[in-house]
């Protein structure tokens, strides 16, 4: 080749590599194929109803140990281990602390509860931001948002009674900068609460048909915007909400107390969470109870069981033919059970001599299989008797009808064989009142709650500390009144919002 | 618009096509050369480096005027047949002067080559280009060949590196058979990727495709003015890897084989089965007063030892390689083919790994025209730890409790289990490592090619394309087994991942190089474009017929998963350079690269890295010459440099390719289950910065190379290096609902340091024995000197298995990664002594405290101890660290010994932690044999409690370590055999050799291995048990044919 026609070839070299970067310049335009943006989104019904169900996740919670978490963050550990009812074993450290009342912010259980909670008001915020912008069926649109304002109101209802001192969150934040909020005070919250349920009461139906099973009701928001308002003392408000539940004639007890818990979405049932023991697209929708709290010779974990207080308060009465409280039959397993558990006798599957106590409602003894899995049994949130005894409460703080509370404790007396209670002193019905519930709702993830809202009995003539101490909690010694009321601030809010202060004491 | 757009986007596509087929047909035109065996005059000789007397391999030996010629092989030595005794020889080697020797009818001609390092005249490669080292004006380390070469019994190339070069920090992200290596120029630079940009033969790559025995050169360019050239990707230095080619003449065959065996350097000191059962009933003793709690321990002294699950698990295992490497050329056509295969069982049961490596170097020269192109070939297997990986697995080795029994042959799957609660706790580690296969395998082809122009006498263009191809596959299989009731898995699993990347680099280079009386130019300009595209697919099904039949299809579908995704990143750059120089005493380099990247929104997508480094010959002046008989050569340089940095790994998640773009996940993992089924949900879950950009690190060098006698060389280099706009991961408080933490430009880091480096060669007594030293020194010392919002603290990882909250921490005024940790004071020997612990208001700081229990300093002074209650507590990074190689030949024989080690750093070892914790039922150190009691009062091991209330086992200074170490890295002996004995067979040279590696580590460190660096920027002091490090003693035969 000559000098000239390389000169060309350069030449065309270079301005064809020149032309070939100018088109390759474009190729920096790229969009994200793997996921919609928001420019696509909140468009049609079906894209509110998918929104709608990333808040109802939260609900359950699909993250966790292969299945459902909220068992554990929001129901399961903050409720169950530091009441005054179970004893525990000690597999994992946080619970055992959480039980010891020795447990820090470094603990993950508040992280846990924070976390998911917090998860479902972000995603509740945006069906009620964004949701109204979405051309589609009215009806259908105003219940959706209902839906979502009521799971609003159950996630900051949970914040509140173990935090109480938690930043109150209603919008979308965009902005990556400043998103750290300071902490609202406790009354804000509780009024946010309360129009958010008293929204979702306005909009939400008395039931739905079978495809739409599992959704919140008006029976759910009432029964939480009658429980929000006991929890703050307002007793005649919530008399006359709970008597709204009551007057609807929509629920009423199962006859048999056991079968509550192997019954899904029974007549008794308020509001649950919806398992099915298996797995749908990937995700575990399984109950993790029955493999928890199942004792270990049946292949459960055996993390936590009745203790002795709860027995000897079963013990105190007996049914009209002199039988034990049916609900003890129904609620625990220990040596003179003569049910089957697991397809044995007691004896066959803990050994002769054996003193063990189990819990036997939600787990899966009844079946006669040894555990291999999660169970499939819904998880009761709100069932009727609650609403009946929480009534009968407010009757009485309010100066509402005695004889309808003692009616209404009478009904859950009842169906467990037991004679009417018959006193009248104010001081006997609440004391009664504290005592069936006790019987009526254990391993339900209730007594440590009610504790806490009586700030000791129902009475007040103990202290939490005091009721821990009588009822042989384990770790009634550590309890610190004025601090162990409250679950700490996660210590991963504490390390990335510098406008949160810690609860007093951690 | 939209047409063009995408006629374009083809246009670049299908460069991606022909590129194979280009290489190809290379492959087809060049054909193999067959061995050329000419009867004539047959001439033999060694080379040696004449300022030491040490042999020189590689070194290129050609026929004056003509083609033909031979290379020196590992030893030195070549053979060459000439066709008459008259001729003349020519020995050539990069950066020694070369020599012309005529035969006179000799049979052996043996040469010594005068090193122009000496003099200044050594080629280093640098970006887009050679030039002499004397002219350079920035930070350019030249690897030791020889070095890595030595150590070419490791399965990677990286590991070879460790030690050698000041400022270069190399280590195993773990001591699992292929592990990657994590390699640090000067320090961190950056919160996200660390690891240098790595460029082989023009492309980027990675040195785990490259056979040790195949590198000609590697430079690592740790300024900024010597690596502004790559712009956007420089700021973490550069590596550049250059292969070897072929030579004109002779073919050439050198065969490496070796075999050796690994074995395990260190066991954490657990408790056997009596002193399990001791430990465990008096823990449950002194809490609560059951004793025994377990039947199964209620006769500890019966148990005997157990099972010892470190020794049963960690053992002596083989590891192999052989390689093989095939050289010639004729005319101006020349190759180089090689292939190595490496064969690697790790230190732990049932893990391996295994690599081929293929690789082809051709080199045709048409007049003006050159074409090269460089193929290469690698496969990869590799069995993983099962469970949770590494970390996970190390760690239950450890805890797994030694009264469970390995075998028990009526459980399913044949393994033992602990008895019942017991079990909750640990479980079998072995079974579990026989039974979970969970396996690597990826395949990774790369072709580059590349023509060259020379027009006009002083210009060059140069097309360069590569064109790569990475296939990863992973298959996870679980079979049904039983252990015990809750230590069982009812049914199999198998998943598996496929994933391909795609990569593509067009280079369009243009050189300008001319000399105009003093005045000496380099000029070059340049565009270059580049896009990978990462593909991946996942399924995975559970519950199979039998434990046999690991495939998909075999399912029974109780649960069927799939997944995948879609990635994809483009960079278009500008670049130019200019290097003058005047009268080999002034010089001047200056850089400067454009970068647009796809990876930042539109408004940020440009970046520009300029850098200029200036260079002042001292010794080439006329006033020094009377210094110039003690100081040969010494040179100042100094230079500025602004570098960039991208996100990290845009494969590691789709969220750093497309950071600034909002999503909306719309996923079963947002479903919920109604009575009518199960519906998928959607939501946006994470925050986006819209506005992310560049990284900017403006680098300041001086330095100064000089040389002393003919003896010793000295280089030695100041830097601060400032980073601006680091990309962060910045958390978000959990209450906003989402715990993804956005990129955000935001922070800046500062790293400043010294590098030393002095090599002493022994003067040349005679030809029987000399010696030479080299020493590397570095100190880094880095900074967070501005971060987050409002000065935001970002926290590290909780260590392995605690829910404690990070215990480093990035926080301004503080080194990256700093530990934060409670402070604990010795033990409460006395209830006074608690009683005496008081705040300002006569409270009881410690409450929960009995004797035997820590005491914690009150850090924030507000009377009590919380996780507030945290201070500084130590660097993970080391004060100095240094590397020592001693090497040396006494005839025959030849020697090398290299040191290794840091100085100062810290680091929190979660094994030692995790054991002396005390609160649960698995295994425990041996340390609490010697727990505080009121008999036991002189020990720092506090009181047994299964309750802790006083909080003994949170992480603490208790658990942080001196890290310092000093390692015999690598000691070999090799023998080459004497000339005669082998020569009949057409043997030119045979070496023996032993060597070991990680022989010896003096440390005070109490965990597997103080080199570790943990996972990523944050937890680098923190030992989260990671697959522990082998030694390994190695023996192997060199050949030359």
């Amino acid at each position: 080749m000559k000098r000239k026609e390389f000169l060309g070839t350069i030449g065309a070299g270079l301005l064809g590599g020149a032309a070939f970067l100018s088109g390759c310049t474009k190729l920096l335009n790229q969009i994200n194929p793997n996921s919609l943006t928001p420019n696509n989104f909140w468009k049609t019904a079906s894209d509110a109803e998918a929104n709608l169900t990333a808040v109802y996740e939260s609900f359950l919670g699909t993250s966790g140990w292969g299945a459902a978490a909220d068992n554990w963050y929001n129901r399961w550990v903050p409720a169950l281990y530091r009441g005054d009812d179970i004893g525990i074993t000690h597999d994992v450290p946080d619970w055992w602390s959480l039980a010891l009342f020795t447990f820090s912010s470094s603990n993950g259980e508040p992280s846990g509860n924070w976390n998911m909670n917090y998860t479902g008001i972000f995603r509740a915020n945006q069906v009620i931001e964004y949701v109204p912008g979405i051309n589609m069926d009215t009806t259908l649109r105003a219940r959706y948002i209902g839906e979502a304002k009521f799971l609003r109101a159950y996630y900051y209802f949970n914040l509140l009674t173990n935090f109480m001192n938690i930043p109150l969150i209603t919008s979308v934040s965009q902005v990556t900068k400043d998103n750290a909020q300071p902490q609202a005070k406790p009354s804000d919250v509780w009024a946010q609460i309360e129009k958010d349920l008293t929204d979702a009461v306005a909009v939400l139906p008395a039931t739905y048909d079978a495809a739409d099973q599992g959704r919140v009701t008006k029976g759910a928001a009432l029964a939480y915007l009658g429980k929000t308002q006991l929890y703050q003392k307002k007793w005649g408000a919530a008399a006359a909400t709970f008597q709204q539940i009551i007057d609807s004639k929509t629920y009423s007890l199962m006859p048999n107390y056991f079968d509550i818990f192997t019954n899904d979405f029974n007549q008794e049932d308020i509001l649950e969470v919806n398992y099915a023991g298996g797995t749908f697209k990937g995700q575990a929708i399984k109950n993790v109870r029955t493999r928890e709290e199942g004792p270990s010779e049946a292949g459960g974990w055996y993390e936590c069981f009745p203790n002795q207080w709860l027995i000897n308060e079963f013990m105190k009465e007996k049914q009209t033919n002199g039988d034990l409280d049916g609900r003890m039959y129904g609620s625990i397993i220990w040596p003179n059970n003569p049910q089957l558990f697991y397809g044995d006798t007691y004896t066959q599957l803990f050994g002769a001599g054996a003193t063990k106590t189990a819990w036997r409602k939600y787990n899966d003894s009844y079946m006669s299989n040894l555990i291999q899995d999660y169970g499939d049994k819904n998880d009761k949130v709100v069932r009727y008797a609650d609403v009946l005894l929480m009534q009968a409460e407010a009757l009485v703080q309010s100066g509402g009808s005695t004889s309808d509370a003692l009616k209404y404790i009478n009904m859950v007396r009842g169906r467990a064989g037991l004679s009417d209670f018959t006193g009248t002193a104010k001081t006997d019905i609440l004391n009664e009142i504290e005592h069936q519930r006790v019987l009526e709702l254990s391993d339900e993830c209730i007594r440590w709650y009610d504790l806490w809202r009586w700030n000791g009995n129902i009475t007040g003539t103990m202290n939490i500390k005091q009721a821990l101490k009588a009822h042989g909690a384990i770790g009634a010694d550590n309890f610190v009144i004025g601090t162990h009321e409250l679950l700490p601030i996660p210590i991963s809010e504490m390390q990335t919002n510098p406008k949160m202060k810690q609860n007093p004491g951690f | 618009m939209k047409n063009r757009y995408w006629q374009q986007e083809s246009l670049c596509r299908g460069i991606t096509k022909i590129l194979p087929l280009l290489v190809a047909l290379f492959c087809v035109t060049i054909g193999i050369e067959p061995l050329m065996a000419q009867s004539n005059f047959q001439i033999s000789g060694v080379v040696k480096d004449a300022s030491n007397g040490s042999t020189m391999p590689g070194v290129n030996v050609l026929i004056k005027s003509t083609s033909q010629g031979t290379a020196t092989d590992l030893n030195g030595k070549y053979t060459l047949t000439v066709s008459s005794p008259q001729d003349t020889l020519v020995f050539s080697y990069i950066g020694y002067e070369s020599k012309v020797v005529p035969i006179n009818g000799r049979h052996v001609v043996n040469v010594s080559l005068v090193s122009e390092a000496i003099k200044g005249q050594e080629m280093v490669v640098i970006g887009y280009g050679v030039q002499k080292r004397s002219d350079l004006s920035s930070s350019v380390a030249s690897v030791s060949t020889a070095q890595i070469q030595k150590n070419a019994t490791l399965p990677n190339v990286a590991q070879a590196l460790e030690g050698t070069t000041a400022g270069v920090n190399v280590s195993p992200s773990s001591g699992a058979p292929g592990a990657s290596i994590n390699i640090r120029v000067r320090g961190t630079n950056t919160m996200g990727d660390n690891n240098p940009l790595v460029i082989i033969d023009g492309s980027p790559g990675d040195l785990n495709n490259v056979s040790p025995e195949d590198i000609q050169s590697i430079q690592v360019l740790k300024d900024a003015a010597a690596a502004a050239i790559y712009g956007s990707r420089a700021a973490n230095g550069v590596v550049i890897v250059t292969t070897k080619k072929g030579h004109s003449g002779q073919t050439h065959v050198t065969i490496q084989s070796s075999y050796g065996i690994q074995s395990p350097t260190k066991f954490i000191p657990v408790a056997n089965a009596e002193q399990y059962a001791t430990i465990d009933n008096a823990l449950h003793l002194t809490t609560n007063g059951q004793v025994p709690v377990f039947d199964a321990l209620k006769n500890p002294s019966s148990l005997g030892v157990g099972s010892d699950w470190q020794n049963l698990i960690y053992n002596s295992e083989p590891l192999w390689k052989a390689y093989m490497g095939i050289s010639g050329g004729q005319n101006n056509n020349t190759w180089r083919v090689s292939g190595s295969f490496n064969k690697q069982n790790g230190i732990a049961t049932a893990t391996y790994y295994r690599k081929a490596l293929l690789h082809y170097n051709g080199q045709q020269e048409t007049g003006p025209i050159t074409f090269g192109e460089s193929i290469s070939f690698t496969d990869e297997n590799q069995r993983l730890m099962p469970y949770g990986g590494d970390k996970d697995l190390t760690q239950q080795i450890i805890l797994a409790q030694p009264i469970i029994p390995v075998h028990d042959s009526t459980n399913d799957g044949g393994w033992g289990g602990a008895p019942g609660y017991l079990a909750t706790q640990a479980f079998n580690p072995l079974g579990l490592i026989e039974l979970q296969k969970n396996t690597n395998h990826n395949d990774n082809i790369r072709a580059d090619v590349y023509g060259q122009f020379q027009f006009l006498k002083n210009f060059t263009y140069k097309l360069n394309a590569g064109y790569r191809i990475q296939d990863t596959y992973y298959q996870g299989w679980t079979p049904t087994y039983f252990m015990s009731s809750q230590r069982q898995n009812i049914r199999a699993t198998l998943s598996e991942t496929r994933g391909r990347t795609h990569h593509w680099l067009i280079d369009n280079t243009l050189n300008w190089q001319q000399t105009i009386g003093k005045h000496n130019f380099n000029v070059l300009l340049g565009f270059s474009t580049e896009e990978q595209h990462y593909r991946y697919t996942y399924a995975s099904q559970e519950s199979f017929p039998n434990n046999t039949l690991h495939v998909l299809d075999a399912g029974l579908g109780y649960s069927i998963g799939a997944g995948g995704q879609d990635i994809r990143w483009d960079l278009v750059s500008e670049f130019g350079r200019l290097i003058y120089s005047y009268g080999d005493k002034y010089y001047v380099t200056a850089n400067v690269r454009r970068d647009g990247s796809s990876r930042f929104g539109s408004a940020n997508r440009y970046g520009v890295f300029p850098s200029v480094s200036l260079g002042w010959r001292v010794s080439n002046e006329s006033f020094f010459s009377s210094l110039s008989s003690v100081i040969t050569n010494l040179k100042l340089r100094g230079s500025y440099g602004v570098l960039g940095n991208e996100p990290n790994d845009p494969n590691a998640a789709y969220q750093d390719a497309y950071a600034y773009q909002p999503t909306i996940a719309y996923t079963p993992a947002l479903g919920y289950l109604y009575g009518g089924g199960f519906l998928t949900g959607a939501a946006q879950e994470a925050f986006v910065n819209p506005d992310v950009k560049w990284e900017t690190t403006k680098d300041l060098d001086v330095g100064l190379d000089a040389g002393i006698l003919n003896n010793v060389t000295l280089s030695a280099d100041y830097y601060v290096d400032k980073t601006n706009n680091v990309l962060l991961n910045v958390p978000v408080p959990p209450s906003t609902g989402t715990s993804a933490a956005p990129l955000v430009n935001t922070g800046k880091l500062q790293n400043k340091g010294f590098e030393v480096s002095l090599t002493y060669n022994s003067p040349q007594y005679d030809n029987n024995f000399n010696y030479s030293i080299t020493g590397n020194i570095s100190t880094v010392s880095n900074k967070v000197v501005k971060l987050g919002y409002a000065g935001q603290i970002i926290y590290g990882a909780a260590p392995h298995r605690a829910s404690t909250g990070g215990v480093t921490v990035a926080q301004v005024g503080y080194p990256i990664g700093a530990f934060f940790l409670k402070q604990a004071e010795g033990l409460f020997q006395s209830q006074a002594e608690i009683d005496n612990y008081k705040n300002k208001q006569g409270q009881l700081i410690q409450p929960n405290a009995k004797p035997g229990d820590v005491k914690y300093k009150d850090v924030n002074g507000d009377g009590m101890i919380s996780n507030a209650d945290v201070a500084y507590s130590g660097s993970p990074f080391p004060k100095f660290s240094y590397g020592l190689n001693f090497s040396a030949n006494y005839k025959n024989f030849d020697f090398t010994l290299f040191l290794q080690g840091t100085y100062g750093n810290k680091m929190f070892d979660t094994n030692t932690w995790i054991t002396n914790r005390g609160t649960l039922d698995y295994n425990f150190s041996t340390d609490l044999l010697n727990a505080w009691a009121p008999n036991n009062t002189n020990t720092n091991v506090p009181r047994l409690t299964f309750n802790d209330p006083n909080h003994n086992s949170d992480p603490s200074t208790r658990f942080l370590y001196d890290a310092s170490y000093l390692r015999f890295k690598t000691a070999q002996i090799g023998y080459t055999l004497p000339k005669g004995l082998l020569g009949h067979l057409g043997v030119s040279r045979l070496r023996v050799f032993v060597n070991a590696n990680n022989l010896l580590t003096i440390t005070k460190y109490p965990g597997y291995d103080p080199s570790y660096s943990g996972d990523g920027l944050l937890n680098r002091g923190l030992d989260q048990g990671l697959y522990p490090v082998a030694r390994t003693i190695n023996g192997g035969i060199d050949i030359n044919f």
